[in-house]
């Protein structure tokens, strides 16, 4: 297994694998109101940019903010996190942004209560052992989530403008 | 040697700029598929395996972020642009072949000058994971191209 496996099957494993599910059967109920490609981008951008800055952030040279999971190897449950929860969490948060167009302060008010709502879902996540704080708190994954979610709405708005002002060669 | 990498990856964005023939929208779904495949790769090779061992100071360390997650995404996002530029199936080789080469010799580079260490790293990882991303990278070349040509004949 070129993943390491989980030291024990235990409460972490199963906080990813029901947060999967409840994800999924969000995207799947909730109607869509993005084009097959933005989904696939969104889901793809947001799988990227959670291996670079867990990359970056988490490893033990030079900062070492955190560890996930069981070890501080490449662990299977990192993975999977990385390929499907975020980007499935990523997609829910366009998909709204799409259907809403918000604007202005409402932007800043949506990016605000999706960055809540994350500090939430970690503050869970430390409780049951899927991060593991070493010099980072909530604190400042508040502010990553609010660089985050202004970022992915950058990304956003230039793969839409790239789609409408370009044609498949 | 991070300032020397910088200046390699603004190289290559002038050159991408120059032979570009893919939409955007292609170009950046092959490189963050890339970036993503070299990233988990590289990290399973040195932490789990610890087949590769880097010189652990600040510049070496940003040197491999620019290198694993920019650098070879844009070689292969390059290599791209030559592939589908052609339908004889000779020259698509040639351009895989020159591809993997360079990939190799990027790999190679980096040990020379003492970025990191192969320990149990062979030739034969390197080329194995070089032809990975690039067959990677035309396969979501091909998918993004669907997607894209599916959303443009509903509109």
């Amino acid at each position: 297994m070129i993943y390491t496996l989980p030291k024990q099957f235990d409460a972490n494993e199963w906080y990813c694998l029901g947060a999967i599910l409840i994800l999924l059967i969000l995207c799947f109920l909730l109607p869509r109101y993005l084009s097959s490609v933005m989904v696939f981008l969104v889901m793809l951008f947001h799988s990227w940019m959670a291996r670079t800055v867990d990359n970056i952030l988490a490893t033990d040279y030079p900062f070492n903010f955190y560890d996930t999971m069981d070890t501080t190897s490449y662990d299977l449950f990192d993975f999977i996190i990385w390929t499907i929860n975020y980007p499935l969490f990523g997609y829910l948060f366009i998909n709204f942004y799409d259907k809403w167009k918000e604007k202005g302060f409402r932007t800043v008010s949506y990016i605000l209560v999706w960055s809540v709502a994350s500090l939430l879902l970690e503050w869970g996540s430390v409780l049951v052992g899927v991060f593991q704080y070493n010099n980072w708190s909530l604190r400042l994954s508040f502010i990553s989530y609010l660089l985050i979610f202004t970022l992915s709405l950058t990304v956003y708005w230039l793969f839409r403008k790239l789609l409408k002002t370009n044609r498949l060669r | 040697m991070l300032i020397g990498q910088l200046s390699f990856f603004f190289i290559l964005l002038a050159i991408l700029w120059k032979v570009n023939r893919l939409h955007p929208i292609e170009n950046i779904a092959c490189f963050m598929l890339v970036s993503g495949i070299n990233l988990d790769v590289m990290g399973v090779a040195s932490v789990n395996f610890k087949m590769i061992s880097f010189l652990k100071t600040p510049d070496i360390f940003w040197f491999m972020v620019v290198n694993i997650t920019l650098i070879v995404p844009l070689l292969n996002v390059i290599a791209m642009q030559f592939y589908f530029a052609t339908s004889s199936i000779l020259k698509k080789a040639l351009v895989l072949l020159c591809a993997t080469l360079i990939m190799l010799a990027n790999d190679y580079l980096g040990q020379a000058l003492g970025a990191y260490q192969f320990i149990g790293w062979r030739f034969s990882n390197s080329f194995v994971e070089a032809v990975c991303l690039l067959v990677a990278a035309i396969g979501v070349k091909h998918f993004t191209a669907l997607l894209i040509s599916k959303g443009e004949q509903s509109t």
